[in-house]
């Protein structure tokens, strides 16, 4: 590989960690959002105050996920514009962990929302 | 594919793998999705309350995802022969069409949350206009 490659694809593969963690950001934006409408639901159909709990406890976890995910977005960003123009497998790593979490997180959440809709289909088909 | 980093990967290698795992994150999302519209249509065929122009919307959506998770699932057998190229012109080619790729998957992804939203706006207008009747729960009947 020459070297104006090796910087080329360098600058591409801090580009797409970037474009990663934004589209994980958008997606924890839209979870927040969504259990905002689904706590206001539960309250007015479902009446579960143990599910409530659950959809809280759920959007705070959520919040501060969200936070890691800023501060790394940051720190890749730093290392892109300022750092030493390398991206070391350590970054690789970090991503990989940073997408497991996110998978996780999304899995949860979407246990829970199965949850809520699943009381839902009861209450209206009743 | 195996898509863990090594020490001795060079560059375009990491940006492979990069690729894949990325892909493999967009059709988890797109399965997760393809899930929820069922579900969504499901319960909103259930009660008679809804209108028909939206649930008419959250099919074709749903029929969407499903048609967009065929082009991904081929593109990812597909994305595993840039392991063949020689040239730059052959690396650009398949990072133009991963970026086209990740265009049409976000624009997807928020015209299905513009959805979800207007849907569970629907249900929560429902149950303002049930509310004076007292008992929500025979108002669904």
């Amino acid at each position: 590989m020459n070297k104006s490659q090796d910087h080329y694809f360098t600058i591409q593969l801090f580009n797409k960690d970037i474009k990663e963690l934004n589209f994980w950001m958008m997606q924890l934006e839209q979870i927040t959002l969504e259990i905002n409408q689904l706590t206001q639901i539960e309250k007015r159909l479902i009446k579960n105050s143990s599910l409530n709990y659950n959809l809280l406890a759920f959007r705070r976890k959520n919040t501060l996920f969200l936070a890691t995910l800023f501060r790394q977005e940051q720190r890749l960003q730093k290392e892109k514009d300022y750092g030493s123009q390398v991206y070391s497998p350590d970054w690789n790593h970090e991503q990989d962990m940073q997408r497991n979490q996110f998978l996780n997180h999304f899995r949860e959440f979407k246990a829970l929302q199965n949850l809520v809709y699943e009381r839902l289909t009861h209450i209206e088909v009743r | 594919m195996n898509t863990s980093a090594y020490n001795h990967d060079n560059e375009f290698d990491l940006f492979q793998k990069n690729t894949h795992a990325e892909l493999q994150t967009w059709i988890k999302v797109l399965e997760a999705l393809h899930q929820e519209l069922d579900a969504f249509t499901k319960w909103m065929s259930y009660a008679n309350t809804t209108d028909s122009a939206l649930l008419q919307k959250v099919i074709d959506k749903r029929n969407e995802t499903r048609s967009q998770l065929s082009i991904y699932y081929k593109y990812v057998n597909q994305v595993q022969d840039n392991r063949e190229c020689d040239d730059m012109d052959c690396e650009i080619y398949y990072q133009r069409q991963h970026e086209q790729l990740r265009r049409l998957f976000n624009y997807h992804i928020e015209q299905c949350s513009k959805l979800k939203c207007n849907v569970f706006n629907t249900l929560n207008v429902v149950n303002v206009s049930l509310k004076p009747s007292g008992n929500i729960q025979s108002g669904l009947k």
